[in-house]
């Protein structure tokens, strides 16, 4: 006789209805189940008697574990499981979403602040021995190019290390409409350089909250009646930050309205974006923490595909969904085959010829979900993710192994490139990827000099990028 | 030639390989490569290596795939005499790290890869790595040795993995023990270093389960003690003693999922102990059984109490599994490794008398990492 299972997350009435994927795994045998559970709710699993360990993983990497006994005819049991990382007042649900190290301030430096300094002369502004003084722990082997390297200056004022009140950084936000022609706001950002590190903004942003660590802002609404991309400008003295983001128009009865929202970080000169959407926050936080299981079964569950299928829907939340079912499809585990199977409907009218070239050679899911991505790319002319998702298709089309199809698939990624840098981190890694499959003395005259500048441009863009952002966060030093 | 032939039929090739000599870097005797950054010596490297191949030949225990080869490649300061812990398995003087035995070693092991769909890969290097934003550049043990040519004993990581994958064996491990702190030089050059392998302009189907698990985040470094193993090898030979494994039926198997959050776990662990900041990163987790435990996991285990006033000194007794087991008298927070099951924890102040209330706490030990918190008495 099955034992019913309560689980309930705890939070704050902000973070309340965020959707977190949950294991109920049964001890005696390890199998498992996942659970969506809404923070604030409780969500109810029937079990048959036995010790359980329920194990929710949160997006920012946190773990929160109980063990539960299930006794035959026992009335249901509760399991309340609270996140440890309290938040900090000012937040919503960034704390479920984001890394600890985002939300506090930077460590203390390698050294402690009683030992000698040298004193810069002519002012309180002290600078590190270049080496650690001799009663820390000795130094490390690094395998890798600083470990010689003199140790930087910390943002130290004062012997007694008294941190120096950190200056607010310059925020901006450049609007496009995504519907021109324009490639993504980044790229126009990247390509006025000098303008964006010198001049001012007219729409300098205000900030939400502010904590002497942490600054809140969050993306206003665009000038005009048309939907828009924004490009956020932070402008620090040593770095410039851009992280090209769209207006999140949410989805019919969900999550309509959903805010993006940011928080920098003074200590440590981060910054950290994420869509305030309780679904697809934590979908877009697991795939870019690589907990893909957690983002897929989250899709899954929580997103009708009904609601992903057509483009007067927010593209970006289709966008999303399709890097997670990419990414699980092509990550070899074949369960993933049928679990894909009841979520999909098949779509064929739009794109028949696409159709008919590889559904002779795959299952059925694999047309399924080969066909949407296609639809997507072509609903989504300005989105760079969606072409670099159509690029990887065809570099895995088991159906066809021809010049022709792998010069389709450079042109997707060179297409995706004219679009400008990926809205999101994980596809940015998909382009550099992509076009690192194509050898440049292979390829045609007309072809060997966009890639190069392509592969060229996007190895900068992922020399600047923070991989541990959802949005393509790139940092950006000065003298750059 | 140093690889180690076992058995035949499906199963598992490995490759290892350790670089602590650099003879072009810093203190390397060589005529010093001009852009070499700060990059030295490493004694941790070659130790690192061996701990692996040593715990590959004596412990790795896969479900279905054995272990059926493994080359092993180290630079360290003199020759190094290995001896895989296999039965009659020979001794023989390992090859160095050098590019060209390097290169020779990954068409081996492809090439013994490719005998079988059903074969797994496992690759390990522990070195000197260098990163430009997303790519990975590892360090052989001749980098350098060409002034004009930078990278031309280097390898571009990135693309040698993407070259990987037409590889018949459709089940890969990576495992980069390195730095990953970015190299102006390396983005100025415009090369990543050679891929001995080439990517074909198609992914292979059906689609490889090849995680990577890289020591530490991208643009950060990663460490190692002189003469010991690094801190990531370490937290991973532990992780595999229990701290990544989860139950299946009646079995304990290590999971990628499962290892990348107990190495997380372990290496962050390490490096504070080591007065470092390390964090763990991976690429491509996808599940598969990669070892399974000759007996029941052994978990790490922290021992805390809601208030410590009176546990300055304190005795904790853990009281379940097959023998009580009594920590010295210290202050809390106590780390432990037990065995998986249910304990209960008592603390009580060190020579208090037998009616002195005690902190008891009864909890459940489970992979990754259990902490355990006594409440008041």
């Amino acid at each position: 006789m099955p034992v019913e299972l309560r689980i309930h997350i705890d939070g704050e009435e902000h973070a309340r209805g965020t959707a977190i994927s949950t294991t109920v795994r049964n001890l005696a045998d390890g199998e498992g189940q996942e659970v969506l559970v809404l923070v604030g709710d409780v969500a109810r699993v029937q079990l048959e008697p036995g010790q359980y360990l329920i194990e929710a993983s949160l997006p920012s990497g946190e773990r929160l574990r109980r063990p539960a006994d299930l006794r035959e005819g026992a009335p249901p049991v509760d399991v309340s499981l609270k996140p440890l990382r309290a938040p900090n007042a000012k937040l919503s649900r960034q704390h479920l979403l984001m890394p600890a190290e985002r939300l506090r301030p930077a460590p203390p430096p390698p050294f402690s602040p009683l030992l000698s300094f040298t004193g810069v002369a002519g002012g309180t502004k002290t600078r590190v021995p270049s080496r650690p003084p001799s009663s820390t722990p000795p130094p490390r082997e690094g395998h890798g190019y600083e470990t010689e390297r003199p140790y930087e200056e910390p943002p130290f004022f004062g012997a007694l290390g008294i941190r120096e009140e950190a200056p607010l950084p310059v925020v901006s936000v450049l609007w496009r409409n995504p519907r021109a022609p324009d490639p993504t706001p980044t790229t126009a950002a990247l390509a006025g350089e000098r303008d964006l590190q010198d001049q001012p903004f007219p729409d300098r942003l205000p900030f939400l909250s502010h904590d002497g660590t942490l600054v809140t802002y969050a993306l206003p609404r665009p000038p005009g009646p048309l939907p828009a991309t924004g490009t956020l400008v932070i402008r620090w003295d040593q770095q410039l930050v851009l992280i090209p983001v769209a207006r999140w128009e949410g989805l019919p009865g969900s999550s309509a309205d959903a805010r993006i929202e940011f928080v920098v970080n003074l200590s440590t000169q981060t910054v950290s974006a994420m869509v305030a959407d309780p679904i697809f926050g934590p979908i877009l936080g697991y795939l870019t923490s690589g907990q893909l299981e957690k983002a897929a079964h989250t899709l899954r569950t929580a997103v009708p595909f009904s609601r992903l299928e057509r483009d007067e829907h927010d593209p970006f939340a289709a966008a999303i969904s399709a890097l997670v079912l990419a990414r699980t499809m092509l990550s070899g585990n074949s369960e993933h085959e049928a679990k894909w199977y009841e979520w999909l409907r098949f779509l064929d009218k739009d794109a028949p010829h696409i159709l008919e070239l590889i559904k002779s050679h795959l299952p059925k899911v694999q047309v399924e979900w080969r066909s949407w991505v296609h639809l997507l790319t072509t609903w989504t002319p300005n989105i760079p993710d969606t072409a670099i998702l159509e690029g990887w298709l065809r570099l895995t089309d088991e159906s066809t192994d021809t010049d022709e199809e792998a010069a389709e698939a450079l042109a997707c990624f060179l297409q995706a490139f004219q679009r400008g840098v990926p809205y999101f981190s994980v596809s940015l890694r998909m382009l550099l990827d992509g076009l690192l499959h194509f050898d440049p003395g292979a390829l045609s005259q007309d072809q060997r000099e966009p890639y190069r500048h392509a592969l060229r441009t996007v190895r900068q863009w992922a020399t600047w990028v923070d991989p541990r952002e959802p949005f393509t966060t790139l940092r950006i030093p000065r003298e750059d | 030639m140093t690889v180690w032939n076992f058995s035949t039929g499906p199963g598992t090739h490995a490759l290892v390989v350790g670089v602590g000599r650099y003879p072009h870097l810093l203190g390397g005797g060589g005529t010093p490569f001009p852009d070499h950054g700060g990059m030295g010596q490493l004694t941790s490297a070659p130790v690192s290596a061996t701990a692996f191949a040593d715990w590959l030949t004596s412990t790795y225990q896969p479900p279905t795939h054995p272990l059926r080869s493994i080359d092993v490649l180290v630079s360290g300061g003199a020759p190094l005499t290995y001896q895989p812990a296999v039965a009659g398995a020979q001794a023989q003087v390992v090859e160095r790290a050098t590019f060209d035995n390097f290169k020779a070693a990954v068409l081996r092991w492809y090439a013994a890869l490719s005998t079988s769909p059903d074969n797994h890969a496992v690759f390990y290097f522990c070195g000197h790595g260098l990163a430009a934003g997303l790519q990975t550049t590892l360090l052989l043990e001749d980098f350098g040795d060409v002034p004009h040519a930078a990278f031309a004993h280097a390898l571009d990581f990135d693309r040698f993995y993407l070259g990987m994958d037409p590889c018949p064996a459709r089940t890969q491990c990576y495992f980069v023990d390195a730095c990953r702190v970015a190299s102006r030089t390396l983005f100025e050059i415009d090369t990543f270093g050679e891929s001995v392998l080439t990517p074909s302009r198609k992914h292979s189907t059906p689609a490889r389960r090849a995680p990577v698990f890289y020591s530490t985040m991208l643009g950060t470094q990663a460490f190692g003690r002189a003469d010991q193993p690094s801190l990531y090898t370490s937290a991973l030979l532990k992780a595999m003693k229990g701290a990544g494994a989860m139950r299946k039926g009646n079995a304990w198997e290590i999971r990628p999922t499962t290892l990348l959050t107990a190495l997380d776990d372990l290496l962050a662990r390490e490096a504070e102990a080591a007065g470092a900041t390390q964090n763990c990163n991976a690429n491509n987790v996808v599940d598969f059984p990669f070892h399974r435990l000759p007996s029941p996991p052994e978990i790490p285990v922290t021992v805390s109490c809601v208030t410590q006033v009176d546990l300055t000194n304190a005795v904790l007794r853990v009281v379940g599994g097959a023998t009580p087991h009594e920590h010295a008298a210290s202050s809390p927070p106590w780390n432990l490794v037990l065995p998986y099951g249910t304990y209960e924890f008592i603390a009580a102040p060190e020579g208090a008398p037998p009616d002195t209330p005690r902190h008891v706490h009864t909890e459940l030990v489970f992979p990754p990492h259990t902490e355990v918190v006594l409440p008041c008495p």
